[in-house]
């Protein structure tokens, strides 16, 4: 009698105890995911001001990060998002102050990790609303979401050379008042992020990658750079046009805790009379490091270098 | 693994592909700026098929009860995205909303009886004609009366108001206006202009009986 002999066709289907835990192996081993990142209505405007310049010298900013209700972003991703913004303004010489709600105010030079977590205090912000400056409140919410368990299935089948597809849309909505409680200025910031688990998707779109210029890359890596600095830079807009909004209502008048406003990039133009031509175009702001995803917060931008010397700009109405 | 599995495989993996043609994210058919040129929004399925029938089919009735089905609805933008310098895509993307606000403002408790003046002031000559009509489209749409012209000040006086800050400059430019007569007690001047180079809003005053006001 013949001992039975194992198949020799490979070790994959050596035993069926090895044939049945290759796909898992296989998923384990290709957790690879890409993030894709669609900026939708307002994310999609161009942004005019440089980040990197000091856009906000004397200006008094209170930024206020509120947790959204429906998981889109938790208290602890509102301290980071504060966080962060608040060193973004601080970059461009404001004085900020950055409450997440339910929490005491941070000191102007105090960081949210300087707090112990155990000390960390969860009472009401009890403190009276500021004199002067602008108040900013940020609140994010999960527009849409969507994961098919279908693809699962087929990526679990196919030991994920197929891939599966979540999908999920978030706001970040920002309302920018006064300190007398005048609207300045509002919008919502929506962003759409596709994101493709599974080896095959890694593997294909990181071939891709290698004939992609720079800015066409598709990774979790160039997600998270292009949303931040579409996100700091609409946001940086926002609060820009809001105080210039404000300094308007207020005929110009130098505002309370402020030195008297300079315009260094003023466009002046005469009433009844012909314009010059259009001002020189802005360079693009160069994304921070770190950048995540929403509903997992925005890190704080690494301190900014000190400015360059600012060009003369070419403003309209100036003698030819 | 059996042909048909493979068969199968290989179909669900052609159809996933082709189904990520539509997807208006970047992927491997579509390119971030071409990503970027979409101009998406996101509405109720109902919505869809109201605005758009051809191409949202239809909730069936046992789909309105409890769930509630939403599209992300892509148009192609008309100009690309950087076809334009950045603070002029920034103004026009906006300029109807913005406009709107201000005219708003602008005609609150006025007398319809009034004609208006509207002239705008921007670095850009075709940008600035596009802001001026808009105003006084809406305008015209709100049942005010418009006219197409402006009051013109001399040479010399706008030699002079070019020494102001532009914050002062208007100001005297509307107390001119009123010791010219070139505008009556029955018109209204409505200026819209940019300030800071940096910005990407529009501001607005109105001149009346010789006293500036910023709307915004």
């Amino acid at each position: 009698m013949r001992p039975s002999r194992r198949p020799t066709t490979g070790w994959l289907t050596a035993s069926p105890r090895v044939g049945a835990l290759w796909p898992l192996a296989a998923l384990v081993l290709a957790s690879g995911c890409v993030t894709t990142y669609q900026p939708l209505t307002s994310l999609q405007r161009p942004v005019v001001l440089n980040p990197e310049r000091h856009n906000f010298e004397d200006v008094e900013l209170n930024l206020r990060c509120i947790p959204s209700d429906d998981d889109a972003i938790s208290g602890g991703e509102s301290e980071t998002l504060c966080t962060s913004l608040k060193q973004l303004f601080v970059n461009q010489g404001a004085k900020v102050t950055a409450v997440v709600e339910g929490d005491e105010p941070l000191a102007e030079n105090e960081d949210l990790e300087d707090r112990p977590s155990r000390q960390r205090s969860r009472a009401k912000a009890t403190a009276e609303p500021p004199r002067h400056g602008l108040m900013i409140d940020l609140t994010a919410r999960r527009l849409h979401y969507d994961n098919w368990p279908i693809y699962w299935v087929l990526s679990v089948a196919s030991a994920t050379l197929l891939p599966a597809i979540t999908e999920a849309t978030f706001a970040q909505d920002i309302v920018i008042r006064d300190a007398k409680g005048v609207l300045l200025g509002s919008d919502s910031l929506q962003a759409r992020f596709v994101r493709y688990f599974g080896l095959g998707a890694w593997a294909l779109h990181s071939v891709l990658n290698l004939f992609r210029s720079s800015d066409e890359q598709i990774s979790n890596a160039a997600a998270k750079r292009d949303f931040s600095k579409d996100f700091y830079g609409q946001l940086s807009q926002l609060v820009f046009n809001a105080h210039m909004k404000e300094r308007a209502l207020n005929d110009f008048a130098p505002l309370p805790g402020q030195a008297p406003a300079s315009n260094p990039a003023n466009v002046p133009a005469a009433p009844a009379g012909p314009v010059g031509g259009p001002a020189a175009r802005p360079t693009p702001p160069s994304p921070p490091s770190n950048t995540i995803l929403p509903g997992l917060g925005v890190p704080a931008p690494a301190p900014m270098p000190p400015p360059p010397p600012p060009s003369t700009p070419n403003t309209p109405g100036a003698p030819p | 693994m059996s042909r048909t599995c493979v068969a199968i495989e290989a179909c669900v993996a052609l159809a996933l592909v082709c189904g990520c043609v539509t997807d208006p994210s970047p992927g491997v058919w579509r390119t971030n700026a071409e990503s970027r040129n979409l101009e998406c929004r996101r509405m109720t399925q109902e919505r869809g098929h109201e605005l758009y029938p051809a191409a949202v089919p239809e909730v069936r009735p046992r789909e309105l009860a409890g769930r509630v089905g939403e599209v992300l609805v892509c148009e192609g933008r008309m100009v690309a995205l950087t076809d334009r310098m950045p603070r002029d895509e920034a103004m026009l993307m906006s300029l109807r909303q913005s406009v709107a606000e201000i005219v708003e403002r602008a005609t609150k408790s006025r007398s319809s009886k009034a004609t208006w003046y509207v002239d705008a002031f921007y670095p850009d000559p075709r940008v600035s004609q596009k802001v001026a009509v808009a105003a006084r489209v809406e305008l015209t749409e709100r049942g005010h009366r418009v006219s197409d012209r402006v009051p013109m000040l001399a040479a010399g006086d706008i030699a002079v108001l070019n020494e102001f800050q532009p914050k002062d400059m208007y100001r005297f430019a509307c107390q001119r206006y009123q010791r010219e007569e070139l505008l009556t007690p029955d018109e209204l001047f409505l200026g819209l202009m940019v300030f800071d180079a940096r910005e990407s809003q529009l501001h607005a005053g109105l001149c009346e009986n010789g006293n500036w006001r910023w709307l915004q």
